[in-house]
């Protein structure tokens, strides 16, 4: 350096800066890769779309999968498919999330010698399994083929393995299993399965305990039938102790004991019949005194029963009664519902599952697809058959396997599944698998020592729907999504058995506190609970994250000295558990109600020590008073322990203090005059936004909307929502742009004691937007299409725009997001995956936008009605959400600003939303 | 001495930056430009899609398969597609992550790829004839009277 | 001692106020670098918890939905109104001819500066990428895009840079001929330093009259400024549309807010100044019983507008605005709203008395007490008004975290420091001015 002088100095400084600074600009190179050969009906940039079916419970609804370049990003209902026709719920939606689970099984595990779970090799552990197959099969009926709800292929293959091991001992269990509504059918109508209801022909619905709207068999469908029936003019009546979601939405609550209150409408409509006589006598006893049903609301229900269809369901987890089952058959066909609007054409998948299994006996277990383990852990601490699971993940049931073997989950498998007799929904595999995993399929044709793949298998099943050329009628199938077959109608009768005995339960009156325990709207039996999005959804009506709760009534709740977050301690007969209490208005006294599903111990990082397992409070045995397990109905104690529940409530208050948000109004014979609407006139001091040639508007009918949250979930998957956790949604921290929001209130009518209100709330997209004049750098601005745009890279991130938005949906990053691999696989690539310090919100899914004006413009033709559905609208399964150009004057949207329902929210406020509310009716 | 090699070098990082190594040597020149192969016939993406996308191995191979078949390059080309491997092409031309450029409408509207992406059928070595900063962007849009709403490219 | 300017004219004179004053400036003790170590170890602790909240994101901070703005916005506001009583000392009061603020403009003016500086920081702080808050500075950027002028933060950012640019101007300006004095003290490389911030000064009949007409044009220009900045930073609220945000109140009811804490910040720190710098004969209890007898005033504005502010919230009949002013006196923060009442009204008040205003130990604790109520004040509008808006369902009560308090905390050691140093470096009264108070010197006079 001795040579180099000032003047080199500053030279060398000079130049190696300006390249250093030069090289700055340019980003550091990638790696482009090409295809060596690439597949032929892709497009790079464009989705390609496989239809499949979802198994994220035995409804079966139809999915179609968004793959872009390899990779499932988004599933999506199936229009075409008959079970939900295009709508997909939130555990539907949270089916990606099963696909790319972190903590999915990688490797196939087998107990070493020193008893703990090793990894080992596929040909490893096919060699163990084969090995204690071949053993086991020696004797009959020694090995157990254990699969959940699965009437299709898999049912078909099973008893091709069972006759290959020498077995009859086919075990299909479910938590859920429905037992007592089917043990009922079997009683009254000699069919020991499930009905087929036909809720959009009802124009009464009366509902006894069930929960279509959530979890019930087919909730999707249901969903999709009541919306019709109500849209219709039908009218949803619910009976219960509890007030579920499904009661939420109800025109009415009549709170009691609902198998009592089915047999009390029963002796009021059997009065003077001779045709009932029979009914009339097991009836007698139901006074409507003795059911809590006033007299004139009694005369009031029968009124409605006899002039309109009508349709009863019982059952479901929270009312698991035979008794109550039977009493409300006994309903269905007194009002003449039975094979009209619930008919037997079709046999469910459910039919021939149960909720207790029975593993005696058995030398080995094969468990494909189930975890029985978490709802009923074995008792024996030894013996027992050597259990070889099939399993995506690790759960409890693989924790206590002798062999685990790892397989696709659904979204990567072949299959077929068959909810209804003669609805044959197929699967096909949307992506290539993630993980070293293997189609169950195969793993089982290869254990019962048969050739070929599972693809080959059902293929050749399928050979018998074809009637002329097999491949064209399989290609149309896979393209449809299934071959749905008409059903015959099968006309069911009255048994005429003595069922005054069956009945007798209703009349007893127990004492302290009776245990609801109900399948959870996010995690359904538990298997939802590793879908982080599940559990950062609020419950819709306790607004709880990533929790279990016990809901309890005030008027107990005061006794027991108990508010919502303490520690409270509930023991049964069969163990006690410690959690959070919920001060739940819609319980009522004498009742207390813990959703299933958490408290796991071995289901992966999201899931693992997350709220209790109610599962332990219930006694997993045959019980005869409901057929199966007694999910509901049982004595528990319930004490205060401390104020320790750890609780994170979303909601912040839970009156609306007559803001208007949420509204409903009373519709009906009796019902008071709708209030006079006064127009105000739109002021304002700028000159009007021009919106040419598009206005984007959404309408959000309160009135069809149940709260079940599939708008959320499918909100988090196409927008790369980032899931926030526990504590950090204590703080207020969740991201969700769309958000539901649910208020409690005294109830209008006399008859409905308390009613719940709810509304969805995201970015209203105002014309007059609050957000767009205070933001310092234009991040919040005003599209020409009338949406209220953000700009994630030009936000600063002063929070101005959340601060001054009377919504508040608007949603900041305070950290920086992660997603554990593979979760970022599932990220959509046409939205940005925003950085921390930066404002996001919902966006009427604008890449849906851009992406339909393109298509229409290379096809060349105008943007029709319809073309553009966000995420939200496209999920909904009863169709709640309706999105469109409202400068079209014949578009849905355009017509339904003229509603007489529609309101917008804080409308006072000059915000101008594009987002319009139709109001809810209740219907007395 | 000293200071002219080390220019040397800091010419050479930015030459590096600007116009990074291949690992085929592939010319524009020979291709588009003295043979007159369409863009759209490698890049077939831009016309129906966002990406134009990088032609697969298959693609070359479809016209090497008897083209200039002796040229050490072509027998790169050839054991790329034997072995079954993608070529690592080094990526020239990269937008930030919060750019969503759609080549489609761009293509049908008659904008010709060497308004952005210079005169590459003269281009021996492919480069970034200019940075595709988002004035460049407005200025034609504007100039064309095209939308310049945010969210046309941002989302 | 003369009541009208409070100087003491028998015991003061020229060369002995030249003595005093560049005294205080002499080596420091002990005690004077423990108070610095301490104050820069807050102030580091303050700028470790920025640097958590860098690196980890704004997260770290009990900043939430809703309430997306907490500690950081109050304390922001709270230091630009800090500020503001120097402004009103140096600049209006100058302009209205009132003598007796000559001692003490200096060290106000220098509360003026360092608070605005502190205040500085917490756009900064705030921001959830502060790494581009140059955005919002208007320059020519490569998409075309300027800063939105309609946002009262973007306001903020030109009333804060230009307050700040007028202040350290008049600030430098006005200590010329102090900093003549001082260089005309010292030797070696503090002479050249302060005859560099001497600007050349000799003390010319010419340097005289121009400085005179630049002391009043800065002064011009600084005055409506006092109005102005914090007008402006209260539109950060009365130009959104939330309840108990959305008010015309705001500018007034801020900037005597301002003055109100300004006033008390220099009370509290004048107090222990002159006690340890034996300043007494400069800065005298006339002094400061006519700093207390403004506090009165803006006391009593604050006073009506707290009141107005729930009268009209009341009469208003509207649900929102009743709902949030409810929950202002009775709900989660109400503790918070009645001690500010007391503290700011109240405390004050008590100066009536004219035991009250000349008791130092009173003035020091209701002092504390303003500074108190008038923190608590801006947290009780932001945070309540935030967390109780227009929809129920998002009502929210917010609580700060360690890197709130850290940088709160810090942010009084950065400030204190900066004066510290500024005590020890520059002089801290006016001598020039103090002096003009003075009858001119005659030749008998000239032998202290």
């Amino acid at each position: 350096m001795s040579e180099t002088n000032r003047r080199d100095f500053v030279k060398i400084l000079g130049i190696g800066s300006a390249a250093g600074l030069a090289g700055c600009t340019r980003t550091a190179p990638d790696t482009l890769t090409p295809y060596v050969v690439p597949p032929e009906e892709m497009v790079r940039g464009h989705a390609l779309w496989y239809r499949a079916t979802c198994r994220e419970c035995p409804a079966g609804c139809g999915i179609e999968a968004r793959v872009r370049e390899g990779r499932v990003h988004k599933v999506e209902g199936n229009p075409e498919h008959p079970v939900n026709g295009g709508g997909l719920c939130s555990r539907g939606q949270a089916a990606v999330q099963g696909l790319y689970n972190p903590d999915r099984l990688r490797t196939p595990l087998v107990r070493g010698a020193g008893g703990a779970l090793q990894p080992a090799s596929w040909q490893e552990a096919l060699d163990a399994a084969s090995a204690l197959l071949a053993k086991a099969r020696g004797r009959k009926d020694a090995i157990g083929f254990m699969t959940g709800a699965s009437a299709g292929a898999l049912d078909d293959l099973a008893a091709d393995c069972l006759k290959a091991w020498n077995s009859a001992r086919r075990i299909r269990y479910e938590p859920v299993a429905y037992d007592s509504v089917r043990a009922a059918n079997a009683l009254c109508f000699d069919r020991p399965g499930l009905p087929v209801l036909r809720f959009a022909e009802a124009r009464a619905i009366y509902v006894f305990g069930a929960d279509p709207l959530e979890t019930y068999v087919s909730p999707a469908g249901y969903t999709r039938g009541i919306t019709e029936a109500r849209r219709a003019g039908a009218r949803m009546v619910f009976f219960g102790s509890r007030l579920s979601l499904t009661g939420a939405r109800a025109d009415e609550w009549v709170a009691g004991e609902p198998g009592r209150l089915a047999m009390a409408l029963v002796r009021e409509l059997t009065a003077g019949d001779a045709r009932f006589a029979a009914i009339r006598k097991w009836a007698e006893p139901f006074t409507p005194e003795r059911a809590g049903l006033k007299p004139e609301v009694a005369q009031k229900l029968v009124r409605e029963i006899r002039a309109n269809a009508f349709l009863a369901v019982a059952g479901g987890v929270a009312a698991s009664d035979l008794a109550d089952a039977i009493a409300v058959n006994l309903l269905n066909h007194v009002a003449g519902a039975i094979n009209k609007t619930v008919r037997f054409d079709r046999a469910s998948s459910l039919d021939t599952v149960s909720s207790v299994f029975d593993a005696s006996g058995l030398d080995a277990l094969l468990v494909v697809d189930a975890n029985p383990f978490y709802t009923a852990p074995p008792k024996a601490a030894a013996g027992g058959p050597k259990i070889v699971a099939l399993s995506s993940y690790p759960t409890e049931t693989t924790a206590a396997a002798d062999i685990v073997l790892p397989i696709h989950t659904p979204l990567e498998s072949w299959g077929d599944y068959e909810p209804w007799a003669g609805i044959h929904s197929l699967q096909q595999p949307a992506m290539l698998p993630v993980f070293e995993t293997r189609d169950a399929g195969d793993v089982l044709l290869k254990l019962s020592g048969a050739s070929g793949e599972y693809r080959d298998y059902i293929r050749a099943r399928w050979k018998k729907f074809a009637s002329a050329d097999f491949e064209s009628f399989w290609k149309d199938a896979l393209k449809r999504g299934g071959h749905w077959e008409d059903a015959p109608a099968r006309e069911v009768r009255l048994t005429g058995a003595d069922l005054s005995a069956q009945l007798k339960p209703l009349l007893e009156n127990a004492s302290g506190y009776m245990l609801q325990t109900y399948a959870s709207l996010a995690h359904f039996d538990g298997r939802g609970a590793n879908r982080p999005w599940l559990q950062e959804m609020p419950d819709p009506l306790t607004q709880v994250v990533w929790d279990s709760w016990a809901e309890v009534n005030p008027d107990d709740a005061r006794k027991l000295g108990v508010k919502t977050g303490d520690r409270v301690r509930l023991r049964t007969p069969q163990g006690q558990l410690q959690l959070a209490a919920y001060v739940y208005p819609g319980i009522l006294p004498g009742t207390v109600a813990v959703p299933l599903g958490q408290g796991h111990t071995n289901f992966g990082r999201y899931a693992n020590g997350v709220g209790v397992n109610a599962a332990a409070l219930v006694a997993q045995a045959p019980d005869p008073a409901a057929g199966g397990v007694r999910w509901s109905g049982g004595r528990v104690e319930i004490e205060r322990v401390d104020a320790n529940g750890g609780l994170v409530v979303i909601s912040g208050h839970d009156l609306q203090e007559s803001r208007g948000i949420a509204r409903s109004r009373l519709t009906g014979a009796g019902a008071p005059a709708a209030a006079e609407k006064r127009e105000e006139p739109e002021l304002s001091i700028y000159p009007e936004h021009e919106h040419k040639p598009y206005r984007w508007a959404m309408a959000i009918d309160l009135d069809a909307c149940t709260g079940c949250g599939a708008c959320i979930a499918a909100c988090y998957a196409e927008n790369n929502v980032p899931v926030v956790g526990k504590e950090e949604a204590a703080r207020g921290r969740e991201m969700s742009w769309i958000r539901l929001e649910r208020f409690f209130g005294p109830g209008e009518t006399v008859s409905a004691p308390f009613q719940v209100d709810l509304t969805l709330m995201l970015c209203q997209q105002c014309d007059g937007a609050p957000c767009e004049p205070v933001c310092p750098v234009f991040a919040a601005y005003h599209t020409q299409e009338g949406l209220n745009g953000q700009i994630y890279n030009r936000c600063v991130g002063t929070r101005y725009c959340s601060n001054n938005c009377p919504y508040k949906t608007r949603r900041f990053n305070w950290f920086q997001a992660e997603w554990a691999a593979p979760l970022d696989w599932q990220l959509n690539p046409d939205v940005t995956a925003r950085t921390r310090g930066v404002m996001e919100k919902c966006t009427f899914c604008v890449q849906r936008i851009v992406e339909a004006k393109d298509r229409a413009r290379r096809e060349a033709r105008p943007l029709a009605d319809g073309d553009i559905a966000p995420a939200c609208a496209q999920s909904c399964p009863a169709a709640a959400i309706v999105f469109g150009n409202v400068n079209d004057p014949a578009s849905r949207i355009a017509r339904l600003q003229a509603n007489d329902r529609r309101y917008r929210a804080l409308e006072e406020l000059n915000t101008r939303p594009a987002v319009s509310y139709l109001e809810r009716e209740r219907r007395i | 001495m000293r200071s002219i090699l080390l220019a040397l070098l800091a010419v050479a990082g930015v030459a590096a930056a600007i116009e990074p190594g291949q690992p085929i040597n592939f010319s524009h020149k020979i291709h588009a430009g003295d043979n007159k192969i369409q863009c759209l016939f490698c890049h077939s993406g831009a016309r129906r899609s966002t990406v134009s996308g990088i032609p697969s191995v298959q693609l070359c191979m479809g016209c090497h398969r008897m083209a200039a078949v002796n040229k050490p390059e072509i027998a790169r080309v050839r054991a790329y597609f034997e072995k079954k491997q993608p070529i690592p092409w080094t990526r020239v031309v990269k937008e930030p992550d919060y750019v969503f450029f759609n080549h489609s409408p761009h293509i049908s509207r008659g904008v010709r790829c060497q308004e952005c992406h210079g005169p590459v059928e003269t281009m021996t070595q492919t480069r970034l004839d200019h940075t595709l900063s988002m004035n460049v962007c407005v200025a034609c849009h504007r100039q064309r009277g095209v939308s310049v709403d945010c969210y046309t490219c941002h989302r | 001692m003369s009541r009208e300017t409070g100087v003491d004219r028998y015991t003061l004179n020229y060369s002995n106020i030249d003595v005093d004053l560049v005294r205080t400036m002499q080596p420091a003790g002990k005690l004077y670098y423990t108070v610095l170590v301490i104050l820069a170890a807050i102030a580091g602790w303050g700028g470790y918890a920025w640097s958590v909240q860098l690196r980890l994101g704004l997260g770290v901070a009990g900043i939430t939905w809703p309430v997306g703005w907490g500690f950081y916005i109050t304390t922001f506001v709270f230091w630009v109104g800090i500020a503001h009583s120097g402004t009103l000392i140096s600049a209006v009061l100058f302009l209205f001819r009132v003598r007796w603020r000559s001692p003490i403009y200096r060290s106000a003016e220098a509360v003026t500066v360092f608070a605005v500086m502190t205040a500085g920081l917490f756009p900064l702080i705030h921001m959830g990428r502060p790494w581009v808050a140059y955005w919002l500075m208007p320059y020519p950027q490569m998409g075309g895009l300027f800063p939105n002028f309609r946002s009262p933060l973007v306001w903020d950012v030109f009333a804060i840079s230009t307050y700040l640019t007028v202040s350290v101007l008049f600030f430098v300006t006005g200590m010329a001929p102090d900093l003549a004095i001082v260089r005309d003290r010292t030797v070696g490389w503090r002479n050249k330093v302060y005859g560099l911030l001497a600007q050349g000064w000799q003390g010319t009949d010419r340097q005289w009259k121009h400085y005179t007409a630049a002391y009043v044009f800065l002064a011009a220009l600084a005055t409506p400024l006092v109005i102005s900045v914090h007008s402006i930073v209260s539109w950060d609220f009365a130009m959104s549309i939330i309840p108990g945000w959305h008010t015309a109140i705001f500018p007034p009811y801020f900037v005597a807010g301002a003055i109100h804490s300004g006033l008390a910040m220099v009370l509290l720190i004048v107090i222990p100044m002159r006690r340890i710098f034996n300043l007494q004969p400069y800065i005298t209890g006339e002094h400061l019983a006519n700093m207390s007898k403004m506090l009165i005033f803006t006391g009593l504005i604050l006073g009506y507008a707290y009141g107005i502010e729930f009268f009209i919230a009341w009469y208003s009949n509207n649900v929102y605005e009743r709902s949030l002013f409810f929950y202002r006196a009775f709900g989660d923060y109400a503790w918070a709203l009645w001690l500010l009442v007391a503290c700011n009204v109240l405390g004050p008040s008590l100066f009536v008395f004219r035991r009250v205003r000349h008791s130092i130990p009173a003035i020091v604790a209701i002092s504390v007490f303003v500074n108190v109520g008038m923190f608590f004040e801006r947290f009780v509008i932001i945070v309540t008004s935030l967390g109780h808006s227009f929809d129920p369902f998002t009502w929210k009560v917010y609580v700060p975290r360690w890197p709130e308090v850290s940088i709160l905390a810090g942010s009084f050691a950065w400030f204190f420091l900066l004066f510290l140093i500024f005590a020890k470096l520059f002089p801290v009264v006016s001598m020039w001015e103090v002096k003009e108070q003075l009858p001119l010197p005659r030749k008998e006079d000239t032998h202290a």
